[in-house]
């Protein structure tokens, strides 16, 4: 009975929905959010919910100082225009924090933040 | 800021609604044919109206996009970044460009006017859904929901729109059986319109919700469900226009008429919150999506 009242429910808002607007989500990056790296990456790499805006969207990448070490060049995957993808300086071990905003195609913008950590040699990654 | 964006996107979807419904009303009434200087002036008055809550809307969200105050935003130039690099700017222009376009129509009044005035009309609603979710839905389900969305805004536009021009005809027939035949007739065209409304309202909230958790444990699935009990009071309202009032006007009722003349007014007042509503709805993420995120 209870499921038929949800049923019946979730049916009559079938009528009910209008237009609604995306908004940029973080779907995985690349270091992956949170993880332990061993080898320095080049870039950092982020695929949204949506397609996003380039003119209105950024990531920045500081070190445990607060300096920048990214190259300040984001820009859009040619051939996906919901990732995103920033140069990096060379990096030395220890803890980064990626900061990222975004724009999607249907102008909600949305922010976020994450940390990975550049191992020293010889130790193990994960995440 | 985000309550500036709902009134801004409200003031939009009101004025534009009400102006294709006054238009299609006309058509369905009087015919095809130029409409009267009147007419035209109105539709002129609307057009204006529309772009100006566009202009607006153009200004708090290119503010909301670039993350800075109103102020800094219009004179940092970001108004000329949105509207030469973003989605939203080109589809803003394309749609200010037909609305001047109509406003020009609509002024010399050449033959075919309402004609061309309703496909232009369609084509800002089109452009319109494209602006929002059903623009950035990917793949081939894209097209389908946009083809929904255009739809909905249409159908919603004819029904809603239409309301006020009815309680106008309504105000002073030359006869009961006039009004009865003004009402019989807009009936069917509210029912065609329920009908367009129930099936793309189908196809859009398979694409934004998608499941009942998703509707029933996201602020867009409740703000959905409120959206939803305005609705059906404006449906409950309009089948007893339709299933009591009407026939009683046919029995010669005088005091049916005047009934039917307030539900209409009251129906409006429905149409405007659900506006109001649809306007909160475009600032939330769809439920499906904070359904993906959050699993």
């Amino acid at each position: 009975m209870k499921r038929a009242f949800f049923v019946a429910l979730f049916v009559a808002c079938l009528a009910g929905a209008g237009q609604a607007q995306a908004h940029a989500f973080l779907v995985r990056s690349v270091p992956a959010v949170g993880s332990t790296i061993s080898a320095a990456p080049a870039e950092i790499s982020i695929w949204y919910t949506e397609e996003v805006e380039p003119a209105f969207s950024a990531i920045t990448v500081t070190n445990a100082a607060g300096h920048r070490v990214d190259q300040g060049n984001t820009h859009i995957d040619p051939a996906n225009s919901r990732l995103l993808h920033v140069s990096l300086k060379p990096l030395k071990p220890g803890t980064y924090t990626v900061h990222w905003y975004a724009v999607s195609v249907d102008t909600h913008r949305t922010m976020g933040n994450f940390t990975f950590t550049l191992a020293p040699s010889g130790k193990g990654a994960h995440g | 800021m985000a309550d500036a964006l709902m009134i801004v996107r409200a003031a939009y979807f009101a004025s534009v609604l009400q102006l294709f419904g006054l238009l299609v009303f006309g058509a369905v009434f009087s015919g095809w044919d130029n409409a009267l200087p009147r007419s035209r002036r109105i539709w002129r008055f609307l057009a204006v109206l529309v772009l100006g809550a566009m202009s607006v809307r153009l200004v708090v969200v290119s503010a909301a996009m670039s993350g800075m105050g109103v102020g800094r935003a219009v004179s940092q130039g970001t108004l000329g970044i949105v509207l030469a690099e973003t989605r939203f700017g080109h589809l803003w222009l394309a749609r200010a460009c037909l609305l001047l376009g109509v406003c020009i129509v609509s002024y010399m009044g050449i033959r075919g006017t309402r004609l061309v005035v309703i496909v232009a009309l369609t084509l800002v609603l089109a452009l319109t859904a494209a602006s929002g979710h059903a623009g950035a839905t990917p793949g081939p389900g894209g097209a389908v929901h946009l083809a929904a969305d255009t739809l909905h805004l249409c159908a919603a536009g004819v029904w809603i729109g239409g309301l006020l021009p009815l309680a106008q005809k309504l105000k002073s027939p030359d006869s009961l059986e006039q009004a009865y035949r003004t009402a019989r007739r807009f009936s069917v065209l509210g029912s065609l319109c329920v009908g367009a409304i129930l099936v793309s309202g189908s196809i859009n909230t398979w694409f934004l919700v998608g499941s009942l958790p998703a509707l029933v444990e996201t602020e867009y699935g409740h703000v959905l469900l409120i959206k939803l009990a305005v609705f059906a009071s404006l449906l409950s309202i309009a089948c007893l226009n339709r299933f009591s009032l009407t026939p009683r006007m046919q029995n010669g009722a005088t005091q049916a008429l005047t009934a039917l003349r307030r539900n209409v007014l009251l129906e409006a007042l429905l149409g405007l919150a659900i506006i109001v509503i649809v306007g909160k709805l475009g600032m939330l993420p769809p439920a499906h999506e904070i359904w993906t995120v959050r699993r």
